[in-house]
C-alpha cells in the first residue's frame, strides 16, 4: 500500500470521526504511524503535520487533565516541538504514541516545576453562563481524580476518543483503559453527587 | 451506566452523553502544527548511542597511547639510571680491587668489563643485570635500598628528558580533562535516553 493511501486511512481512523475502531484497523494504524515517523526522520515535514493532526487530541487531553486550560495550547505545541527535536532517539516507531504521551506528561510536570504556585480565581467571577460554570466544575472534578483515571476520562469525555483508540494511541493495554474508565467514572459520579443506579 | 457506551460509544447512556456535551467546550480544536526548526534529522536507528560508542573508542585509544608513551618514557629514564649506576659500581669495584688485591668472584650472568685505570668506563662497555649487580655491590637489601634512594635524590634529568616529561604531563592533563568532558556528555545523553525509555 502506498504511503499516501496509508496516511489517508490513518486520518480516517483518527480522532472523533471513528465511532468504533476494530483491532485490525488499529494494527494498520500503528503500522502507518511507524511509516510516518520514518518519513519525518527522512526530512518530510508534511508527515510531521499528519502526525500532529493524529495525535494532537491525545496530547491535548493529557495536558488538559493536568494544567490550567489557558496554558494547554502552548504546552501542546511545546510537546510536539520537543518530539520533533528528539525523534531520532525513538527506537521503535510503533511506540510513537506512548512516547509522545510521556513527553506530554513530563511537560505538564515541568510546567508546575517552572511556574510559581498560583491559585485559580473562583469560577463564578468569570461571569459566564451556568452551563460553562458547570462544565468547569466537571472538569475540575475529573482533574481531582487519581492520575490514571483523570487522563483516561479526559480523553474519553472531553476529546471523545473511544476506549480502543485511547489504548492504541497512548500505549496502554485495552484492559487497563477499560478498568480506568470504569473506576474513574464511578469516582466521578461520586464526586458529582450522582446517585448510583 | 452503560459500559458499552463508555467503551466504544455503542448503545446509549444519557448521563455520559450529557457529560460529553458539557465538556465539549474544552475539546481540542484543530490548530496548525508548530513551526518546525530547521533540524537535520537522522534516521531513527542512527541514535546518539552510536556516537557515544565512537567517543568512547577515541577516548580509549587516546588513553592507551598515553599509557604506552608514559611507559616508554619511564623505561628509557630508568635504563639511563641503571647504566649510570652500573658505571659507578664498576668504578668502585676497580678501586677496591686495586687497593686490596681482592678479586671479585665472577658470576655467570654478570659481565663486567674491568678497566685498568680508575677512569670511568664508557657506558657501552658496562652492561649488567640490575639484580646481580645489586647482589655483588650491596650484600644486604637494606644497603641496596639506601643506595637506590641516594641515587634517586641525585637523579638529574637532561634537558630533553625534562622537556619530554613536561610534555607528557601536559598531554595527560589534557587527555584527562577531555575524558571527563566525554564522560559527562555521555552520562547526560544516557540519562535523557533512559528517562524516555523508562517512561515508555
Amino acid at each position: 500500500m502506498p504511503d499516501s493511501e496509508m496516511t489517508g486511512q490513518i486520518l480516517f481512523f483518527s480522532g472523533r470521526q471513528t465511532k468504533t475502531a476494530k483491532p485490525a484497523d488499529l494494527t494498520e494504524r500503528v503500522r502507518a504511524e511507524s511509516l510516518l515517523v520514518e518519513r519525518v526522520c527522512g526530512g518530510d515535514r508534511e508527515a510531521f503535520d499528519e502526525l500532529y493532526q493524529m495525535f494532537a487530541p491525545l496530547v491535548h487531553g493529557i495536558v488538559l487533565a493536568r494544567v490550567p486550560r489557558g496554558e494547554v495550547d502552548d504546552i501542546v505545541q511545546e510537546v510536539f516541538l520537543l518530539a520533533y527535536k528528539n525523534l531520532r532517539t525513538l527506537r521503535d516507531g510503533n511506540a510513537f504514541g506512548a512516547w509522545l504521551a510521556m513527553i506530554a506528561r513530563n511537560c505538564a510536570t515541568e510546567f508546575y516545576r517552572k511556574t510559581k504556585q498560583t491559585e485559580e480565581l473562583p469560577e463564578d467571577l468569570s461571569g459566564n453562563d451556568n452551563s460553562e460554570t458547570e462544565a468547569r466544575e466537571i472538569l475540575a472534578a475529573i482533574r481531582s481524580l487519581p492520575e490514571a483515571y483523570k487522563e483516561t476520562l479526559t480523553l474519553r469525555l472531553v476529546e471523545g476518543l473511544t476506549g480502543a483508540e485511547i489504548a492504541a494511541q497512548s500505549g496502554l493495554t485495552p484492559e487497563s483503559v477499560r478498568v480506568n474508565l470504569h473506576r474513574g467514572m464511578k469516582l466521578l459520579r461520586h464526586k458529582l453527587g450522582v446517585a448510583e443506579q | 451506566m452503560n459500559e458499552d457506551y463508555l467503551w466504544n460509544k455503542t448503545g446509549a447512556d444519557a448521563e455520559i452523553e450529557k457529560l460529553e456535551n458539557q465538556l465539549r467546550a474544552f475539546r481540542y480544536r484543530k490548530t496548525a502544527p508548530p513551526a518546525l526548526p530547521a533540524l537535520p534529522i537522522k534516521a531513527p536507528h542512527q541514535t546518539a548511542r552510536k556516537s557515544n560508542r565512537s567517543l568512547y573508542a577515541i577516548a580509549a585509544c587516546a588513553m592507551v597511547a598515553m599509557i604506552l608513551l608514559g611507559a616508554w618514557l619511564q623505561f628509557s629514564i630508568s635504563k639511563t639510571k641503571i647504566q649510570t649506576q652500573s658505571a659507578e659500581i664498576v668504578l668502585s669495584e676497580n678501586e677496591f680491587s686495586n687497593s686490596t688485591g681482592f678479586i671479585m668472584p665472577d658470576s655467570p650472568d654478570v659481565t663486567i668489563k674491568k678497566t685498568a685505570s680508575s677512569k670511568q668506563p664508557p657506558k657501552s662497555q658496562v652492561l649488567s643485570s640490575k639484580k646481580s649487580l645489586a647482589v655483588i655491590a650491596f650484600p644486604t637489601k637494606a644497603m641496596a635500598n639506601i643506595h637506590r634512594a641516594d641515587q634517586q635524590k641525585n637523579v638529574m634529568l637532561t634537558k630533553e628528558e625534562k622537556f619530554a616529561y613536561d610534555q607528557l604531563m601536559l598531554a595527560l592533563s589534557i587527555t584527562s580533562s577531555k575524558l571527563k568532558m566525554v564522560k559527562d556528555k555521555a552520562a547526560g545523553l544516557e540519562n535523557s535516553q533512559a528517562f524516555y525509555e523508562n517512561k515508555q
